[in-house]
């Protein structure tokens, strides 16, 4: 059996125990012009997995949160913990992990992209890596495979890593390689919307509108089971 | 969603029932692409029925594979429809220009302005002559925006006919052929094994 300790997040106190929560999401756009490059370029194009991703960020504030139950020490059962890392459950977990991993890839030599904040480059004696940070998943390309490799080496040593080879799965899109290219699908996600609605089995249709809208707005009656939406 | 209606209720229903005949279908990016920024951009006038508002829509190609698009309604109420084509003509600049700042951080420079097409005439008109009309000030932001890129050369306005207008799909409901067309047009296919059989699409059971 595993557990986790989860911090209780809905006893922090803005600008006593968290400051910033900010921590970047993803722009779909972005994965797809880094697919399309490498695809164009023949890069290969790598899935890396953070293992306990929020345990890894360093707080910047002063947390203290009471013993966990069943770990109390029975000398100071009075005593709290001052934590020095990020827990699972604190409001500032994901931005003080963001900050720990953009801060090990600045000193690696990447940048970060002014478009879009999870997008790092590197650019070296003409060879480029270019890596996507989405919380724990982590997407890896690159013009030269001894640098990419050196790159997954360093990152394993320093932070729990899977790697996960080349992309399958990607935040809920799946990929598929084939000669001409990349293949880019959301089946999975698709069949469960339709699981969820308990649309599995209705009839398709061709096309996703009415042609004539105008006609279909005619009924302006309140739906009668709102919370369906 | 405020207050939805029946035919809200209806229109998502049929929205499903179309993924449920492509749930497998998705979009391929293809290796022999060029790396040239190439957009579409299209413009419903006061398309939506319970206030007015246009609709614009595009999408943004890198060589031949679709990177970015949208369809979205527009934030103001247009006065006219070359209104309502430059607040997306706006729209679609401010997204190319994204894109080309993506790519020159993976060390990809545009040597070409990147091109935007569209098939309204007065909206191309207005983009390449610096007459500002009367009628065009309460949108002279957008239009600023659009001129100075064109004026900078990062980026060119094209005019196409209607026929090649592949933005069509984000801003109208089309009939059955149009949207297949179109939507294979956008390099959304089949997966790889199963267009063997070339592009015939997923039947509906009758």
């Amino acid at each position: 059996m595993k557990a986790r300790l989860v911090a209780k997040d809905f006893n922090q106190e803005a600008g006593v125990d968290f400051n910033a929560t900010y921590s970047p999401v993803v722009r779909t756009s972005t994965i797809r012009i880094v697919l399309s490059v490498a695809t164009a370029k023949d890069w290969e194009v790598t899935q890396l997995d953070v293992k306990n991703v929020f345990l890894h960020g360093d707080l910047k504030e002063n947390v203290y949160m009471v013993q966990p139950p069943g770990f109390e020490d029975v000398t100071k059962p009075t005593h709290v913990c001052s934590l020095k890392k990020a827990l699972y459950g604190l409001k500032q977990a994901p931005r003080a992990w963001f900050d720990k991993f953009s801060n090990y890839l600045l000193e690696f030599g990447f940048v970060c992209s002014k478009a879009d904040p999870s997008l790092f480059t590197y650019h070296h004696h003409g060879d480029t890596l270019v890596l996507l940070l989405y919380v724990d998943d982590i997407l890896l390309t690159g013009s030269n495979p001894t640098l990419f490799k050196s790159l997954i080496s360093d990152l394993s040593s320093r932070f729990a890593m899977k790697d996960l080879g080349n992309i399958h799965y990607f935040l809920g899109i799946q990929s598929q390689a084939h000669p001409q290219g990349l293949f880019l699908h959301q089946q999975k996600y698709t069949e469960e919307i339709l699981h969820h609605a308990n649309m599995t089995t209705c009839n398709p249709v061709h096309t996703p509108l009415p042609l004539r809208l105008d006609q279909v707005f005619q009924d302006t009656k309140p739906f009668s089971e709102p919370s369906y939406f | 969603m405020h207050s939805p209606t029946e035919s809200d209720f209806a229109l998502l229903k049929r929205i499903l029932r179309y993924l449920r005949g492509t749930s497998s279908m998705g979009l391929h990016l293809y290796r022999n692409s060029n790396l040239s920024l190439v957009s579409y951009n299209d413009s419903d006038y006061a398309g939506c029925k319970d206030t007015r508002r246009s609709t614009s829509g595009f999408c943004v190609m890198l060589g031949s594979n679709v990177v970015s698009w949208s369809a979205k309604r527009q934030p103001t109420v247009s006065r006219s429809s070359t209104e309502a084509e430059y607040r997306a003509l706006a729209s679609t600049a401010f997204e190319l220009t994204w894109t080309a700042s993506v790519l020159r951080d993976l060390g990809i420079t545009q040597s070409q302005a990147a091109v935007l097409r569209c098939d309204n005439l007065s909206a191309v008109h207005l983009s390449a002559n610096p007459v500002l009309h009367n009628r065009s000030k309460h949108f002279d932001v957008d239009y600023h925006y659009v001129r100075e890129r064109v004026a900078l050369g990062v980026l060119e306005i094209q005019h196409i006919p209607a026929i090649l207008q592949l933005a069509d799909v984000f801003t109208k409901s089309l009939p059955r052929q149009s949207f297949q067309r179109l939507r294979d047009k956008l390099n959304v296919r089949l997966p790889p094994t199963l267009s063997l059989r070339g592009n015939v699409s997923v039947r509906p059971q009758a």
